[in-house]
């Protein structure tokens, strides 16, 4: 019993660890990616002053592609071009090209919904002060949403945790994959539900964690 | 100072081409509170935007001390704005930013350093009476405060013209002269020329030394706001000048009364003159003020005067006439 308790701790462990770093990753990617890809889908918007139609247009569809692909479609989908950027399909840092595709898609459009927040009367008087397009993202349209970019990546990170689940269909690991293991083919239903606790927990901490940043920084 | 020539702006809509501005020539002069006043749609606020190419015309020139600007884009248009600032009836304050921060956004965007906004923001803050606010932020200030923060971040680089945008029709009353005061204080100590569009005439007869009238996209009248309050010349104008004057009876009065009820208007310096008490003592007629209102548009009186006279029929044919002869108009109302 004590031997099986230990397994299963040391099991967990390593499958945390490789959670953490499969969210880790694509989180990270979504906001140095998700974030000018949602800037420019908005900045190019009808009316904005940087419209262009071709590349919101094709900015869009871009993301409305990965979006309507299945997660485990994508998975199986990007796989040549996992193995060219991790030189392996296997394991959490290979998992973490599909996961950080569909992260950054996600989360730009939810970057696209918080930026159409941002009051176009605030956007219209820094444009008559004078300032630059760069200046209105940097000084306006990123502070006077970023209670919504933060809720928003909250949104994104506990996606993530659900799709890494599926990352071990190509062997990525992770905790949703010690318990589709465990519980669901070996039929250690205890594994399974200590996982699916624990998954709870890391769920409701990150949520609130989220909404504790992003209230701290609503000025409303 | 500002040249509007022949200014027109289309706009494509969903049912063909709507003309918000049409062909509208103006002329604003240096350090001017020039008022451009309609109702909600006239195109006003469009107008107002082709001065600082926020709305870039379809057709016509804006003249800025004698430069066309009409064709300006990127460094030239900026430069523009920088000496051009703005209010808005919404305030359209950074509610991320602080007071501090909203004021020193628009000394960064022309390139001032920490040290300078360091200076120059407590300066502005000051001119506008706020001085206590640095720290707050918009979502805690009222709404007369929040358009001081606005006057403040659009003076902030020593503009030659600003323009306002409906800036009292979002405040109450007492807030609404409050600013007025401002904007006149500023015009005379900077000597800044301020553009200011609204729909109330109030705010026109308050601070505004020439106005033009907008209505469906046209300049239906344009001269200076005694002429235009004292002698409205077109029929909307008529009608937006009647609103602010509200002289009518009660259909109660008017029955009960059984004399001569008369309506003097008053314009310019004769109003000044007893007409009134010199009327009962020259002809012994019993006189009783029904309704009236009068008014100091830059410094001139402008009313009228709603009064029956009691007396032997005659006399008091004899007393209106004398009446007539020393006012601006005379009315006969029964």
């Amino acid at each position: 019993m004590n031997e099986a308790m230990r397994e299963m701790l040391q099991d967990l462990l390593k499958a945390f660890g490789e959670t953490f770093q499969m969210v880790g990753i694509s989180l990270t990617l979504s906001i140095v990616i998700g974030i000018p890809l949602g800037l420019l889908m908005y900045v190019t918007d009808r009316g904005l002053f940087l419209q262009n139609r071709f590349v919101n247009v094709v900015g869009g569809i871009l993301v409305n592609v990965i979006r309507s692909v299945p997660f485990v479609i994508l998975l199986v989908l990007v796989l040549p071009l996992t193995q060219r950027l991790v030189g392996s399909t296997i394991g959490p840092a290979a998992a973490s090209v599909p996961l950080s595709i569909a992260a950054i898609a996600f989360y730009a459009r939810l970057v696209q919904v918080s930026l159409c927040e941002v009051s176009r009367g605030v956007i219209e008087a820094a444009t008559a002060s004078g300032a630059t397009p760069f200046q209105i993202v940097i000084h306006v349209l990123i502070p006077e949403s970023l209670p919504g970019l933060l809720r928003g990546l909250t949104v994104t990170a506990v996606s993530l945790v659900g799709y890494s689940a599926m990352a071990g269909i190509v062997g990525g690991g992770g905790v949703g994959d010690l318990a589709i293991r465990f519980g669901y083919y070996r039929y250690e239903t205890n594994v399974m539900v200590v996982t699916v606790l624990l998954l709870i927990v890391l769920v409701q901490a990150v949520q609130s964690f989220g909404d504790s940043v992003a209230k701290k920084v609503d000025r409303n | 100072m500002i040249n509007l020539t022949d200014i027109q702006v289309r706009f494509a809509g969903t049912q063909g081409t709507i003309e918000a501005v049409k062909d509208v020539s103006l002329h604003i002069g240096r350090q001017e509170i020039f008022g451009i006043v309609g109702t909600s749609g006239a195109g006003k606020s469009t107008l107002l935007r082709t001065i600082n190419l926020l709305e870039r015309p379809t057709g016509g020139s804006v003249i800025i001390d004698g430069t066309d600007v009409t064709g300006f884009t990127g460094v030239e248009l900026r430069t523009l704005r920088l000496r051009t600032g703005m209010i808005f009836q919404q305030f359209n304050l950074i509610n991320a930013k602080s007071v501090f921060g909203n004021i020193a956004f628009a000394l960064k965007v022309a390139g001032r350093t920490k040290d300078e906004i360091a200076v120059r923001v407590p300066e502005l803050l000051a001119l506008v009476g706020l001085t206590d606010k640095e720290d707050a932020y918009p979502a805690q200030l009222s709404g007369g405060q929040k358009q001081r923060v606005g006057i403040a971040r659009a003076l902030a680089n020593s503009p030659q013209v600003l323009l306002c945008d409906e800036p009292t029709s979002a405040l109450d009353l007492e807030t609404t002269s409050s600013i007025l005061e401002l904007l006149k204080e500023i015009n005379q100590t900077l000597g800044i020329t301020i553009v200011i569009i609204t729909h109330e005439m109030a705010v026109v007869k308050a601070i505004c030394d020439r106005v033009a009238v907008m209505d469906a996209g046209e300049i239906v009248e344009e001269g200076a706001v005694y002429d235009i309050f004292a002698n409205p010349q077109h029929e909307f104008t008529r009608q937006l000048v009647a609103r602010s004057l509200n002289l009518d009876l009660p259909q109660r009065l008017r029955e009960e009364n059984g004399g001569r009820i008369l309506k003097l208007h008053y314009r310019g310096h004769r109003a000044e003159e007893p007409v009134i008490s010199e009327t009962i003592r020259r002809f012994g007629v019993r006189v009783n003020i029904l309704h009236g209102q009068i008014e100091y548009i830059g410094g001139q009186p402008l009313g009228a005067l709603v009064i029956s006279l009691d007396g032997d029929p005659e006399v008091v044919e004899h007393a209106a006439l004398y009446i007539g002869s020393q006012i601006a108009g005379l009315e006969v109302v029964q």
